[in-house]
């Protein structure tokens, strides 16, 4: 059983998480709401390529002290669009290939719907014991052209960022 | 801490950090790949330093502000030199950003042309349309396979006939579903892809309602691939109960040609979308620059303007030191520079001061132990001195010197004797022979003045020497005065004292035997000799005895004028005496007619009443005397009294109107055998002076006019000044004054 712990409200947003520790492996999976502004929507009907980085992080609860950070990981996709064939194509940095859609929202709703990952969790970890499992998306401002960042940062058009949220994974 | 934070050395490290950072900042907005990933934090970094060098000129400013406020030393200078060079720094460099603003602005709208877009455009159309008949072509194609599929009367016979359309379509893969996307048929040119490309549930909904899909598909790497699915309608059904799909890869030669158009067209579009923000990071970036620059260049100002006030406000600081007496003030030396000689040449100066200083303070010391020693010498003399300036003003004098005046000269600095003499009126005796002496061009002058003082008459011997024209009382004088009284009286009195002696000795001795002797004569020979012989004889013999006689009287008169006095002082009332010697002499055969005018304000004085008793009657006598003969015999008879802050005196005047003093007579009227009278000794008046003496006054003697004598008495209140002396080490020796006055 996944819930959401803490979520902020934002462009971005992960709607649902669903998480499983068997032995060694993390397997995620999930949906997503990502809606972009339409400046970033022109953006990438100009040419201008968007990435959504996806972060995860895998927590041990420990009484009485803070928690302890057992692994994070980092997915990113790249959305942008092809002007020959008018489609909308996405990569990622965990899989070849790509996969072309097209709308920009086919393309979101690809990115949006998570996995199902397979995450190696680090040597020596037993699956015992209470987990929490972070999670956030954002738009990735630093990978936009140099020019456009300082526009991206002061303009609350391009601030699409989920915060973290925290899952419960199961055992 | 804070003077090291405002300090050259943090500003210049922050100035060299932030040039760096602006160096790649600058860069990384080109869109260089050096820098490009850093960029933001390279923003941050250079917006963060350009706040805190911001903040590090607004403490500094701060803190010139209060400075100024405060009128520290140097801070207004340091203020103007600031606003010229902030002036000088900060205007050129607001007229380049301008410029370069519109520069840059322009020049990125420049980069872009109307006609190249347009190209661009058409040339990516052009694609499209070319791969969109391509596309057209394939899917006329396949609808024509679709329709013998749909006449297919088995799988097997669908299997092959999807065989030979493909091969005739030269498909990479060709495969038929059913509407809901089950697999039914798959036919493919490589052997080993075993799993169809299904289309997906968009693609399948749209067949469904009868329409034909045909896409474009990139590939993974440059390739693209076209994708159509059509619907198959068997033959007597009207809905489509299969759909036919292809993959068909675009020749190398398309691919590359629309991939090119491609990459160039969407380059150029990213760019003209980039257009904006380019412009705003360029901005950016030169306003940073410029922000930068000018902190940089305030900062500069700022340290400039202390290094170059540094020295001058040292040199205030040294200066007011200086006027504040601080004479060992040295400043730093910093620099070598003329502002650096300077401060040497200001060290040297306050050394030399110091220096002159130190020498003028031993001379001063010195100076100062020779006046101690002096006043402490002057102070036991026994002499007044005073001294006077160029222009006769009282400068210095003695302790001494109020002692024998009887005044306070320090109420008399830098006055005139004749000043002094206008306000004590007593010294004006001495007051004229200083002045007159100050007067005479001579380097030594020496003077005698009586003056009545507290205590009475004072003789006093002064003597005057001019300074030398060389230094600091140039033309001055130095005088010197002695109260002699005492000593001229102790002389007369001892010559008296010895004339008496020798009086009695060598003359009243021999007097007897001679009288005796004239006697024996007279009663041995004067029966003897004729009648006629014999009264020459008794005419001689009387003779001698009668000027026997007389000189026994002179001598005895004498002798009691040098007999040393024994004075009874008591309080006298000086009318009271007047009126009572005057009735005695109201019955006198020669007539006169005696005026009295007594100031009934006079006090009482100390004084022996039968001497002045004795005074009074010897001036009336000889007043009488040198009336007898005039038609109208007048003697006035004056008192009057004199308060003074030193004591005062009372004044005694007997004028007659006779005759007159003789004027080779009235110096020495006073002395002993001096007389008019063919009877007189000579001893009257000197004995009244003697007696007037004793008593510390003072008298005088003067002709009226139009025909007259007066004798003027002055006697202090006080004791006689013989009484008064309480110098037990002087001996005086004192004369008996005769009862009778001798005319």
């Amino acid at each position: 059983m996944c819930w959401p712990v803490l979520s902020a409200r934002a462009d971005f947003q992960v709607i649902a998480i669903v998480s499983t520790i068997s032995g060694s492996e993390l397997q995620v999976s999930g949906t997503l709401d990502l809606d972009l502004s339409e400046a970033a929507e022109t953006a990438i009907d100009k040419g201008v390529p968007v990435v959504v980085q996806i972060r995860l992080a895998l927590y041990r609860h420990r009484p009485l002290v803070w928690d302890k950070k057992l692994s994070q990981w980092s997915v990113r996709f790249r959305i942008r669009y092809h002007g020959l064939s008018g489609r909308y194509i996405v990569d990622n940095d965990r899989e070849d290939g790509i996969e072309s859609f097209a709308s920009i929202q086919q393309a979101l709703q690809f990115v949006g719907d998570l996995g199902p990952w397979t995450l190696e969790l680090p040597e020596g970890q037993d699956s015992g014991g209470r987990f929490r499992l972070a999670v956030r998306t954002r738009l990735d401002i630093e990978s936009l052209p140099a020019p456009l960042r300082p526009l991206a940062y002061t303009s609350p058009a391009w601030r699409l960022d989920s915060r973290w949220t925290q899952w419960r994974p199961e055992s | 801490m804070m003077r090291y934070l405002i300090g050259p050395v943090p500003a210049v490290i922050l100035s060299l950090t932030l040039l760096g950072a602006l160096f790649m900042l600058t860069t990384a907005a080109q869109h260089s790949t050096a820098f490009g990933e850093q960029y933001s934090l390279l923003l941050a970094v250079n917006l963060l330093g350009i706040v805190a060098l911001a903040a590090l000129i607004i403490v500094n400013l701060w803190r010139l502000v209060r400075q100024f406020r405060a009128r520290v030393l140097g801070s207004r200078l340091a203020m103007r030199f600031l606003g010229a060079f902030v002036l000088l720094a900060v205007l050129p460099l607001a007229i380049v950003y301008y410029f370069s603003v519109q520069f840059v602005s322009r020049g990125i709208d420049s980069w872009f042309d109307v006609r190249i877009e347009q190209a661009l455009d058409d040339a990516l159309l052009l694609g499209r349309a070319s791969l969109e008949a391509i596309k057209q072509d394939v899917i006329e194609k396949l609808q024509e396979s679709a329709d013998r599929l749909g006449e297919s009367q088995s799988e097997l016979e669908t299997i092959s006939l999807l065989d030979e359309l493909r091969i005739q379509g030269d498909y990479e893969s060709m495969s038929v579903y059913t509407p809901t996307g089950g697999i039914i048929a798959y036919s493919a040119q490589e052997a080993g892809s075993l799993i169809p490309d299904t289309p997906d549930e968009s693609i399948l909904a749209q067949l469904r309602q009868g329409q034909v899909y045909a896409s474009l598909e990139p590939l993974t790497g440059e390739g693209l691939q076209l994708r159509v699915v059509v619907p198959v309608q068997s033959r007597g059904v009207s809905e489509p109960d299969q759909v036919l799909q292809i993959l068909l890869p675009l020749p190398l030669r398309y691919t590359k040609l629309g991939q090119s158009v491609q990459t160039a067209s969407a380059e150029y579009e990213q760019l003209v979308y980039l257009r904006g923000p380019l412009k705003f990071s360029f901005v950016l970036t030169l306003t940073l620059v410029t922000l930068m620059t000018m902190l940089i260049a305030v900062w500069i100002a700022f340290f400039l303007s202390r290094r170059l006030v540094a020295p001058l406000r040292d040199l205030a600081e040294g200066t007011r030191a200086v006027a504040g007496g601080d004479y060992g003030k040295q400043l730093p030396v910093t620099s070598t520079d003329e502002l650096g000689v300077l401060v040497q040449s200001f060290n040297e100066m306050t050394r030399q001061i110091h220096h002159a200083q130190s020498e003028a303070r031993n001379s001063q010391r010195e100076a100062e132990e020779q006046r101690t020693y002096l006043e402490t010498v002057l102070r036991h003399l026994s002499s007044g001195v005073l001294s006077f300036d160029r222009k006769h003003r009282l400068q210095t004098y003695n302790a001494t010197a109020n002692q024998i005046l009887g005044l306070d000269l320090s109420e008399s600095h830098r006055l005139t004797m004749a000043e002094i003499a206008g306000k004590h009126e007593r010294i004006e005796p001495l007051a004229s022979i200083i002045s007159d002496g100050l007067a005479q061009n001579v380097s030594e002058w020496q003077g005698e003045a009586t003056v009545f003082g507290r205590h009475g008459r004072q003789v006093l011997i002064c003597r005057g020497t001019r300074l030398p024209i060389e230094g600091p009382r140039r033309g001055g004088a130095v005088v010197v005065f002695d109260d002699v009284t005492d000593l001229i009286q102790a002389q007369r009195d001892a010559a008296w004292g010895e004339v008496a002696r020798r009086l009695a000795h060598e003359i009243k001795n021999p007097l007897t035997p001679i009288q005796l002797s004239a006697e024996r004569i007279r009663h041995k020979y004067l029966g003897k000799l004729p009648k006629d012989d014999r009264n020459g004889l008794d005419r001689a013999t009387r003779t001698i005895a009668q000027q026997v006689e007389s000189m026994k009287l002179m001598v005895n008169a004498f002798s009691n004028y040098a007999q040393p006095v024994n004075m009874q002082l008591e309080p006298v009332v000086l009318n009271r005496l007047v009126r009572d010697v005057v009735e005695l002499h109201g019955h006198q055969d020669a007539p006169m007619d005696v005026r009295l005018q007594l100031d009934p304000a006079i006090p009482q004085i100390s004084a022996d009443a039968g001497r002045l008793r004795q005074v009074l009657n010897n001036v009336i006598i000889n007043a009488r005397d040198a009336l007898r003969g005039v038609e109208h015999p007048v003697l006035q008879i004056t008192t009057r009294g004199f308060l003074e802050a030193e004591g005062g005196y009372v004044e005694l005047r007997v004028e007659d109107n006779g005759p007159g003093f003789a004027e080779r007579q009235l110096e020495r009227l006073f002395e002993p055998y001096v007389t008019t009278k063919e009877k007189g000794t000579g001893l009257g008046l000197a004995i009244v002076r003697r007696i007037v003496e004793e008593h510390g006054g003072t008298i005088r003697a003067e002709n009226v006019d139009p025909h007259g004598a007066a004798i003027v008495l002055r006697i202090p209140l006080q004791a006689a000044r013989s009484m008064a002396n309480t110098d037990p080490n002087l001996k005086v020796p004192r004369f008996k004054v005769s009862g009778d006055p001798i005319g």
